[in-house]
């Protein structure tokens, strides 16, 4: 327990996406915290690849958000280049040192422009850039990559000529126009109070070099997954056209080698969980990009185990060609002369074929596996924590994201490889666990901002147009004194001036004092994207007292001077028409009030099993009121908590409100039960499936796994010859990997021989899903002499009742034989399956969905893996994807992370930018009702559709579907929408001049 | 390569996709034509069709609209509803006596940004050969 003098705020070390979605949790949640990096941006590997598995969603679409959004927390402070370098006091009340590298930038005043890149000594870009894994190049002076946080050039002292020789003409610091580089900078080290840790600092690429056979490091053509991610993404550096790296050509043979550097006991034993799907995802892509590229993919298992996994491999294979060979690779050669590869591979002697194969290559790619991050080890090894023997961080099943050290907690591939929904996961488990333990500090440490009372704008529009230089980055190619002239012309415009920079302290001063003097009720900024600087321009004007959508940005830097310099007059007339449109939208603009609405702290828990339980718990000890609704017995040991309240053999009778405030009845056998509370988790569980094959159910000596672990657990196991199936039930509506089935058995089977080495236990099998750290159960097994015969799922194993005993018959793949088997105990795996029709009924009161095999379906695979898309209501549980005991706790407590951030809070701001319904126009016609993602809109007691702004999340999408036009989405209204396209097209001017 | 005239064209982008590739073509100092103009909405699925006739009667010589990639839409589905009114509002045009070609939908992803200029390009190429609007022959709203 934390001491009395705990602290509110929180250390994450790591700033990839596991390290930033715990930061942001923490925030979200009420404490402040300090993301440490040691590179000069965070973002981390996934701002590196160029899409995700199984969907193959653009990577920096969804990290890029989450990167302005972290950047921008008030309750946030990054810190790059910086490591820690020691910790001391106690849980609730550390202290940290860290030492901070200096960046000879001045992050404040750095505008990301590039000119000092464009000024420096290096005429050409020269060494290697760590973005691009190599394959780019930058100079001395450089911006990591176009996306990033803090988004500053950054100074490499390693190659800078000023520094190497101190004889450097420094034509950048007469470039920078804002002075921000600062050669004198020291490196600085930090003390922070902080009242707990967590450490994320993530995994490197297994260093192929250490694999001589496959060439990495010699042979140009080689690469490594990452490289080509890079390869792959449009901003990398071919532009997104797969070529070569020895002639520029496109290639059109590319092998994917598998396993490199994992399942390799002269490196690292485990499997690295993610390559067969990145490869197989590279190969889509690929393929993709140029029709003419033939992918191949040697692999050894291929493990799909994932929600989804399995249709993104029969994709690849049915609809983009890419070809599967199952072999190990002995040795990778290049011919002198094309550059070509010649790949060897052993494949086995199946069907008369050559067991040594050899193909030739055009680009060979190494799906090299995780290692964990040197970083991480050194992290350990200062702050005291525990590592397993591959270098992992040591935890426990049944808290997947503790250290060894109390307060200091482990998440992402710090504790084994995973993959981005895994770590997101852990990251947000992370941050309920550490929250929990400062849950008598909470909102301690962090500001809110106070601002003036709004003035209410009541006369006629007062717009004041501030046309920015951006140095000369604007200035440079639009006349922006013509622009700003222009501006002043228009009607509505009482102020119209040029700025030097728009987005510095001292013009954000200026403005709020304009504002005043010349009492403007709208504000137009003709300068950069929106998508950086609106969030800070509109807290500027709520300073002065305007509403903050009173607000409208022009992009007349990324729309216009750096895309047409070659034009500088079309550029400018540009400009002014860009202009144009954002003061007639600016005129138009209405005040926007946010209701609040007050939050309910209370949770209501649905499911008794383990999942359940622990995010029960979870809230329970984070001091919210929890009502637990056990759907039958607890399955799970129910632990009390005087927050806890307890409803067994419950059922949800119904559910309304939405997030913050919920009413639900339940079905108790004592009767009803009302309660109300803020949040929903969905915590059910999934059941072992019960198949029809294989004689269970008609013979005793047919097991399923599970019942096979209940009989080891009382020793009553006699039998000496025994046969496990896996994949059972996958033809009887059953078609998905259950992810775990592998494991449990070989765990069984272990747990076999330790009672009685000498018995025989055979495992048939499809693909042998030991992922991650399991591996180590493979490698165990067959070290012990189970014997493992691989089936195709064309041709199943069978098994007979004779009358001397059970028959089982197996067509080992391998080696092409029939076998045949007598054992005395045949057990299948037969993996888990939803409740279908439970969970529909569930789905339906609480308006979740499912997927067509009956579990439910997060908001988004990647980044949302414990939300539903429906605000305030989250999910957990094998219910919504089987996993290890260790995944269910991990998932659970992040479902509870999640909801605490809800909860914590006293009041939630709804409305803004929202669709409401004009109800005279409203003919109830269902359209918006239908088509809401988000399930917002309802039909009130006037008959007539309604949009709850809590649920709102402002897409439009009911606006623009709506037959009635009895819709709006404030701040994009039709006449809004129109003003613009009017100036646009000069419809407007057209009027005027006519 | 503006065939004597400069076109006017609308693009509805969105703000999480195609609005962010654009932004990325600017920061990759990429170049493109200055006849095309962006008007931001937070979805593709906001677009109505009859916002985009508008753009056409007001004398837009081309619309494009462009949202995230297929299945990857930040509001799940809207990029769908707009490709579907897309479309639609394309049959129409061509019922109007508009060529059906000066409306396109394209999905991009926010890393896109080289795709982002080369759809400009592409765009106020194939305007640039369609012409003026109005000269169009049998557009209803070809008073002159």
């Amino acid at each position: 327990m934390p001491s009395t003098d705990a602290t509110g705020a929180l250390l994450v070390v790591g700033g990839g996406i596991g390290g930033i979605q715990t930061a942001l949790d923490l925030a979200d949640a009420g404490f402040f915290v300090y993301l440490v990096e040691s590179g000069p941006a965070i973002g981390g590997k996934m701002a590196q690849l160029d899409k995700t598995f199984p969907t193959n969603d653009c990577a920096m679409c969804m990290l890029s958000p989450k990167l302005v959004e972290v950047g921008r927390h008030p309750n946030v402070q990054i810190i790059t280049l910086a490591s820690v370098e020691s910790l001391s006091g106690h849980p609730g009340a550390f202290k940290v040192s860290l030492r901070q590298q200096p960046r000879y930038i001045d992050i404040q005043r750095c505008i990301a422009c590039g000119r000092c890149i464009a000024a420096c000594v290096y005429q050409e870009v020269k060494f290697p850039s760590e973005f691009n894994v190599g394959l780019g190049k930058r100079k001395p002076v450089y911006i990591p990559f176009p996306q990033a946080v803090p988004l500053a050039a950054v100074i490499d002292p390693q190659t800078c000529i000023f520094f190497k020789s101190g004889r450097c003409p420094q034509g950048c610091l007469k470039a920078c126009e804002r002075q921000a580089i600062d050669f004198t900078q020291q490196e600085k080290l930090l003390e922070l109070d902080v009242g707990a840790i967590v450490l994320a600092p993530g995994f490197e690429p297994y260093d192929a070099r250490l694999s001589g056979e496959y060439g990495f490091g010699r042979c140009a053509n080689v690469l490594t997954g990452l490289q080509f991610e890079r390869l792959l993404s449009a901003s990398g550096p071919t532009m997104g056209k797969v070529l070569r790296p020895s002639d520029g050509q496109a290639p059109k043979r590319i092998a994917f080698i598998q396993c490199v550097g994992s399942r390799d006991l002269r490196h690292q034993s485990y499997c690295s969980a993610v390559c067969c799907m990145y490869a197989t995802k590279e190969a889509i892509v690929a393929k993709e990009h140029d029709h003419q590229i033939e992918p191949t993919i040697f692999y050894m298992d291929l493990r799909a185990y994932g929600k989804n996994f399995e249709n993104l491999i029969k994709r690849a294979q049915e609809e983009h060609g890419v070809r599967y060979i199952r072999s190990m690779i002995s040795q990778i050669t290049e011919s002198s002369k094309s550059k070509n590869l010649l790949v060897r591979s052993y494949a086995g002697g199946a069907n008369g074929r050559s067991p040594l194969q050899e193909e030739e290559f055009d680009l060979v790619v190494l799906a090299v596996g995780m290692r964990p991050h040197r970083q991480g080890q050194e992290l350990a090894r200062r702050l005291g924590i525990e590592l397993d023997e591959h270098g992992f961080a040591k935890t426990l099943a049944s808290n997947p994201v503790a250290s060894t050290r109390e307060g200091v907690f482990v998440t992402g591939a710090f504790t084994g490889p995973k993959d981005i929904p895994e770590t997101v996961i852990q990251a947000s488990a992370a941050a309920a666990a550490a929250g929990k333990l400062l849950a008598s500090v909470r909102s301690t440490r962090t500001q809110t901002k106070r601002y003036p009372q709004e003035s209410v704008p009541d006369s006629a529009p007062r717009v004041g147009v501030f046309v920015c230089h951006c140095g000369s980055n604007i200035a440079g190619v639009v006349d922006v004194k013509a622009v700003a002239e222009y501006a002043g012309s228009l009607p509505g415009v009482v102020h119209s001036e040029n700025v030097l920079y728009t987005c510095s302290q001292d013009n954000l001063k200026h403005m709020k004092e304009v504002i005043q003097e010349k009492q403007l009720n709208r504000v137009v900024v003709a300068s950069c994207t929106p998508r950086n600087l609106e969030a800070l321009f509109q807290d500027t004007i709520r300073e002065a007292g305007l509403n903050r959508f009173l607000f409208e940005m022009v992009n007349i830097r990324e729309q216009c001077s750096w895309v047409h310099g070659d034009q500088p007059e079309r550029a400018t007339e540009k400009a002014k028409a860009l202009v144009r449109m954002g003061i007639a939208k600016a005129r138009e603009l209405e005040p926007l009030t946010l209701q609040t609405v007050p939050v309910n702290p209370n949770a209501l828990v649905i499911g008794g099993g383990l999942s359940g339980m622990t995010a029960a718990l979870t809230l329970a000890e984070s001091g919210f009121e929890t009502y637990l609704c056990a759907e039958g017995e607890l399955s799970a040991k129910a632990r009390a908590h005087p927050k806890l309240r307890l409803y067994t053999d419950a059922t949800l009778k119904k559910c309304a409100g939405f997030a913050g405030n919920f009413s639900t009845t339940l079905s108790t056998p004592q009767g009803e039960e009302h309660l109300a509370h803020g949040v929903v988790i969905v915590a059910r569980e999934a059941q072992e499936f019960k198949p029809r094959a294989y004689l269970y159910g008609e013979d005793a000596r047919v097991l399923t796994q599970g019942e096979l672990e209940q009989r080891l657990r009382l020793g009553r196991v006699s039998a000496r010859t025994i046969v496990m199936i896996q994949c059972v039930g996958r033809d009887e509506g059953r078609p998905y990997c259950s992810r775990i089935c592998c494991g449990q058995a070989l765990e069984n089977a272990l747990a076999l021989l330790a009672e009685d080495p000498s018995r025989q236990i055979y495992v048939l099998f499809r693909e042998m899903m030991t992922y991650g750290l399991s591996e180590k159960l493979y490698r165990r097994a067959r070290e012990q002499g189970v014997v493992f015969v691989r089936y195709d799922e064309q041709n199943p194993p069978t098994v007979q009742r004779e009358s001397e005993g059970l028959k089982a018959t197996v067509r080992d793949v391998q080696y092409g034989q029939e076998l045949l088997l007598e054992p005395d105990l045949v057990v299948l795996s037969t993996g888990v399956a939803p409740q279908r029709e439970a969970n529909e009924e569930l789905g339906q009161k609480l308006k979740v969905p499912l997927d067509a095999h009956g579990f439910f379906v997060e908001a988004h695979i990647k980044l949302r893996p414990v939300d539903f898309a429906s605000h305030g209501i989250y999910l957990c549980g094998s219910a919504h994807a089987p996993g290890s005991t260790e995944e269910l706790v991990a998932k659970a407590q992040a479902a509870a992370g999640r909801a605490a951030i809800l909860l914590s809070k006293t009041h939630l701001e709804a409305g803004g930018v929202v669709a409401i319904v004009e109800a005279e126009k409203c003919t109830a016609c269902l359209t918006c009702l239908r088509e809401c993602p988000y399930g917002a809109i309802f039909i009130n007691s006037e008959g007539l559709a309604q949009i709850e702004a809590v649920k709102c999340q402002g897409c439009g999408i009911c606006a623009a579907d709506c037959p009635a036009k009895a819709i709006q989405l404030r701040q994009f209204e039709d006449r809004q929408e129109l003003a613009m396209l009017e100036e646009l097209l000069d419809v407007a001017l057209q009027r005027v001049n006519a | 390569m503006n065939n004597g005239f400069e076109s006017k064209i609308v693009a509805f982008c969105c703000h999480y996709c195609a609005f962010a590739a654009a932004d990325l073509a600017g920061v990759l100092r990429l170049k493109y034509p200055p006849d095309l103009r962006i008007i931001r909405l937070p979805c593709t699925g906001k677009l109505d069709t009859l916002f985009l006739l508008k753009a056409f009667e007001k004398g837009a010589d081309g619309v494009l609209v462009a949202g995230c990639l297929e299945g990857s839409c930040h509001f799940i589905s809207g990029n769908l509803r707009a490709k579907k009114r897309v479309l639609a509002v394309k049959n129409l045009l061509e019922r109007l006596g508009i060529e059906k070609e000066r409306l396109e939908f394209f999905n991009l992803s926010s890393a896109q940004g080289e795709r982002f200029a080369q759809i400009a390009r592409e765009m106020t190429e194939r305007i640039a050969k369609l012409g003026p609007l109005r000269s169009s022959g049998r557009c209803p709203y070809d008073r002159g």
